[in-house]
């Protein structure tokens, strides 16, 4: 059995789960015996002698329940309860009035009035006093719980409202730094968009500066060529008049270097045309046709035969497809590829000469092969630029611009050239007519 | 059929009209009648104005052989200024430097009879001067 506890002394401070009760009462043994009593519902008994104390005790304790004396020197009961009572705190705190038998009815009424919830009578009746009190912690229990739980309930609230908080601002804070991150891509789009459609412009401009800058060296070649035709065209007449009708009154060396300047001025006259019909390849636009090629090398090559009586040439013509091409381009082409193969087998007895069309890693070039003098591959891009040559004049005669035509025919038809040669050996030429077709099947 | 034709030669260039009359003499049925150097005398003289308003001494040619990058007037405007008259039945042959074919078609659809090349050389020319003969010959001249 623990101490009793004095007001003075009294460890108030309850356990957890134990409620605290509170006598006040000026006799010790009444106190004593009803704490002894109360004692079997291990609860928390704090006993105090005075009113005054009472009311003291109660400024800073929470209790389920007072026992409280009517008879008490000082403050007694009724005043203590009607002291209580005013204070808010303690509105409800039940008090159970301890009076004896004689003076019950003036108690009973009186301490109703005073707000009492009960009275016990002494002597006290120990199961009744233990049963009343224990329906009182029991409800402190309850309430103490109902509390204690509308505080958790309050807190989870609290908490929950704080999550919602800050994932609200979580939230808030991602929306914007994801507004900000479309508005950053929206710029950089713009951006783009913006450089893309200065680029677009700008090569649309130098394209057309390009364009226009070719035209006007085309048309720049072409006026050259033209304007340095007349004069050439003059001095080729004027040297024939004097070859025909004063070769009799002329020294034999003064003919002989009049022949000279025919053949310099002819060879002249074939460059300046070179370059007017490369100039001519640039203005003029294509007129398609469907040409049958073998035929058109036929015709070539029946005129080369007619140019070339002294020559022993053996002509393989291979089946050609008909392509849709510029005839008169076309025939330039070819001509221009036959002359050259005509001119390059000239040191050869047993000349051949071949055109026919092949694969070549899924293409269908036509291919014009000769077994003449060949060249060194190293030299090969150099062969279709404009008067380019490989070999001397004085071996081979020529313009350096029939190759440069060719490419430039072939290109415009939006076919590809190339040459495989060796030196001493021969060349081929192969080329495309049209876009690049993969072989059919 | 007449036995020769009348010839009014118009070119700038004194070179190209001498080789041109030297390359006519050789056909004796060619007589050239005159040599005019720009479009604006080719025009006075088809029209027999002025200076050119004797026909005896500058009669009407049957054949005109016309430059035409010349100096004053070009031979696309003595073509377009014989297409405004109702001239005497002539024959009119470009014989220009070019051989853009800008101006081949532009001559033709000027009126212009037929266009050639220019030629260096002597057998060309021949060539061409038979080939304008067999032209006027199948104009027929005689009717107008």
């Amino acid at each position: 059995m623990e101490e009793p506890v004095t007001a003075e002394t009294a460890e108030v401070r309850p356990a957890e789960d134990r409620a605290s009760i509170l006598l006040v009462d000026d006799r010790d043994d009444k106190c004593l015996a009803m704490e002894t009593i109360l004692a079997e519902l291990g609860q928390n008994i704090v006993k105090t002698r005075s009113g005054k104390e009472a009311l003291r005790l109660l400024l800073d304790h929470d209790f389920a329940v007072i026992l409280l004396d009517v008879n008490m020197p000082g403050l007694d009961g009724f005043e203590t309860a009607h002291l209580i009572r005013q204070r808010k705190s303690l509105e409800h705190t039940p008090i159970i009035f301890v009076t004896g038998i004689s003076d019950t009815e003036t108690h009973v009424s009186r301490g109703y009035s005073l707000g009492a919830v009960d009275y016990i009578l002494t002597p006290v009746m120990p199961d009744v006093l233990r049963t009343k009190v224990s329906v009182f912690v029991e409800l402190y229990k309850k309430n103490l719980q109902l509390k204690r739980q509308a505080e958790s309930l309050r807190q989870a609230h609290d908490e929950l409202e704080i999550r919602v908080r800050n994932r609200t601002f979580q939230l808030a804070v991602a929306n914007e730094s994801l507004q900000k991150e479309i508005g950053e891509r929206q710029r950089a789009e713009e951006n783009i968009r913006y450089i893309n459609a200065g680029l677009e412009q700008r090569v649309s401009e130098r394209t057309a500066e390009l364009a226009a800058t070719n035209q006007e060296l085309e048309a720049f070649t072409y006026s050259v060529a033209h304007d340095l035709q007349a004069p050439l065209r003059n001095i080729q007449s004027y040297v024939q008049l004097l070859e025909e009708e004063w070769a009799p009154k002329l020294p034999p060396e003064t003919i002989q270097y009049l022949q000279r300047i025919a053949s310099r001025t002819k060879h002249m006259a074939q460059l300046i045309q070179g370059l007017l019909n490369l100039s001519m390849i640039g203005k003029q636009g294509l007129k398609l046709q469907q040409v049958e090629l073998k035929g058109m090398v036929e015709e070539v090559v029946a005129l080369l035969k007619a140019e070339n009586p002294q020559r022993r040439i053996q002509w393989n013509i291979q089946e050609l497809p008909a392509e849709a091409c510029d005839p008169s381009l076309m025939k330039q082409v070819f001509t221009n590829l036959l002359c050259n193969a005509v001119k390059f087998t000239q040191p050869r007895a047993d000349a051949i000469i071949e055109v026919g069309q092949m694969d070549v890693e899924g293409e269908r070039p036509i291919y014009i092969r000769d077994n003449g003098v060949g060249f060194n591959m190293k030299y090969a891009d150099k062969l279709f630029g404009v008067f380019q040559r490989l070999h001397p004049v004085t071996e081979f005669e020529g313009t350096g611009i029939g190759l440069a035509t060719v490419a430039r025919i072939i290109r415009k038809h939006g076919g590809r050239i190339w040459v495989e040669a060796e030196e001493k050996k021969g060349a081929t030429f192969f080329f495309t007519i049209g876009r690049t077709r993969p072989h059919p099947g | 059929m007449k036995d020769s034709f009348s010839v009014l030669l118009v070119d700038d260039s004194a070179d190209d009209r001498l080789f041109v009359r030297r390359a006519l003499r050789k056909n004796p049925r060619f007589m050239v009648v005159g040599e005019l150097g720009d479009g604006e005398a080719a025009i006075a003289y088809l029209a027999g104005e002025g200076e050119f308003s004797n026909r005896e001494k500058f009669p009407y040619p049957d054949v005109v052989l016309l430059d035409l990058k010349m100096p004053r007037k070009t031979g696309y405007e003595v073509l377009e200024w014989l297409q405004s008259q109702r001239h005497e039945k002539i024959c009119v042959v470009v014989l220009s430097g070019s051989f853009l074919p800008g101006d081949i078609t532009r001559s033709q659809q000027l009126g212009a009879n037929a266009y050639f090349q220019k030629e260096a050389l002597a057998e060309g020319q021949a060539a061409m001067i038979a080939d304008i003969e067999k032209l006027v010959e199948d104009q027929d001249l005689t009717v107008c």
